[in-house]
């Protein structure tokens, strides 16, 4: 009897280190799958920033540029003016962010972290606005597009 | 005393079980997940529709200075400045900033982002009075050939400054 209960013992411990191996291997791929799901989710927040950021600018400049009759632009501001010669609105580059006043002077921030930001027409093109912008975290990639100014009536 | 002894293997056998499975599931995951395509939008597939843009607006502000412009259809050609100049493409061989096309020596940072895209432009008569231009945007990826186009309705003559008949899609 006591070398049975001996036996007993002996077998349930080494099952018990078993279990415990087992549990810890479970444990430690679980952990594993969070930490990766984690880092996967962590990293997606950022390039969606960036191009959030970049997509308030396409839209903001593509709705101006429909009722912007010319431009006048400088190394980090533009100013777009409608067909009566009236500023419609501005854009201006200011410690890093990316701004825009609209006709009554209020000021929106509309993008954050600037590197380098430029502004220009063509002489051959004046009515199209190329808009290059480098962000300060090099990772990302830079914005390079234009906006055709289209001139049209009954802006906002 | 027999019965508890299957008892305590058949737990520690489920437990074997599940630990095996969640190893080897490890793998399955992996391959399901490379079977599914991407649907996420990458910096490629971004960059390419901004480039896009930039080949429309700049066919629509020629336009609107003259109504009669008719953009030809060309190949697929580089954007960038590397050896020809005659090869790079009519909307990216002149910007007021760099006096020229995009080189290297000028802008290192935009010229490697957008070394390895090409475009390409269609124009097909549609009736009378409607034309299409489809805009493509071509880059390599895994080997693949990738496209991300734009396509607009003009009228002859004059142009249209809605942005109604914008399309744009990829492939």
């Amino acid at each position: 009897m006591t070398t049975n209960t001996g036996e007993i013992k002996n077998k349930f411990s080494y099952e018990k280190l078993f279990l415990l191996i087992i549990i810890l291997v479970m444990l430690v791929l679980v952990v594993k799958c969070s930490i990766t799901c984690y880092n996967n989710y962590a990293s997606e927040p950022d390039l969606k920033n960036t191009i959030f950021a970049y997509n308030n600018i396409i839209s903001k400049l593509r709705f101006d540029c429909r009722y912007a009759n010319s431009a006048k632009v400088a190394s980090n501001s533009l100013v777009l003016y409608d067909k009566n010669s009236k500023i419609l609105c501005q854009y201006e580059l200011k410690e890093g962010n990316l701004s825009r006043l609209d006709k009554n002077n209020n000021a929106s921030t509309i993008f954050k972290n600037i590197e380098s930001l430029s502004f220009y027409t063509g002489k051959d093109l004046p009515n199209l606005v190329t808009v290059r912008i480098y962000p300060a975290d090099r990772k990302e990639i830079p914005f390079f597009t234009s906006f055709a100014l289209r001139g049209l009536e009954n802006g906002k | 005393m027999n019965n508890k002894n299957k008892k305590a293997v058949s737990l520690i056998e489920i437990l074997l079980i599940l630990a095996i499975l969640s190893i080897a599931i490890v793998p399955f995951v992996h391959i399901i997940s490379l079977s599914i395509p991407v649907d996420s939008h990458t910096d490629d597939e971004y960059m390419a529709t901004l480039l896009a843009q930039h080949v429309m607006e700049t066919i629509i502000a020629k336009r609107i200075k003259n109504p009669t412009f008719l953009p030809s259809v060309s190949e697929s050609k580089p954007i960038v400045f590397n050896n020809e100049k005659d090869k790079i493409s009519e909307y990216f061989d002149y910007f007021e900033e760099f006096k020229g096309p995009i080189t290297k020596k000028q802008d290192s940072q935009l010229y490697w982002a957008i070394d390895k895209f090409k475009c390409k432009v269609d124009t097909y008569l549609l009736d009378s009075n409607l034309f299409k231009v489809v805009v493509y945007i071509i880059y390599q990826k895994d080997g693949r050939e990738m496209k991300v186009y734009l396509e607009r309705l003009f009228p002859y003559n004059n142009y249209l400054g809605d942005n109604n008949m914008d399309d744009e899609g990829e492939n």
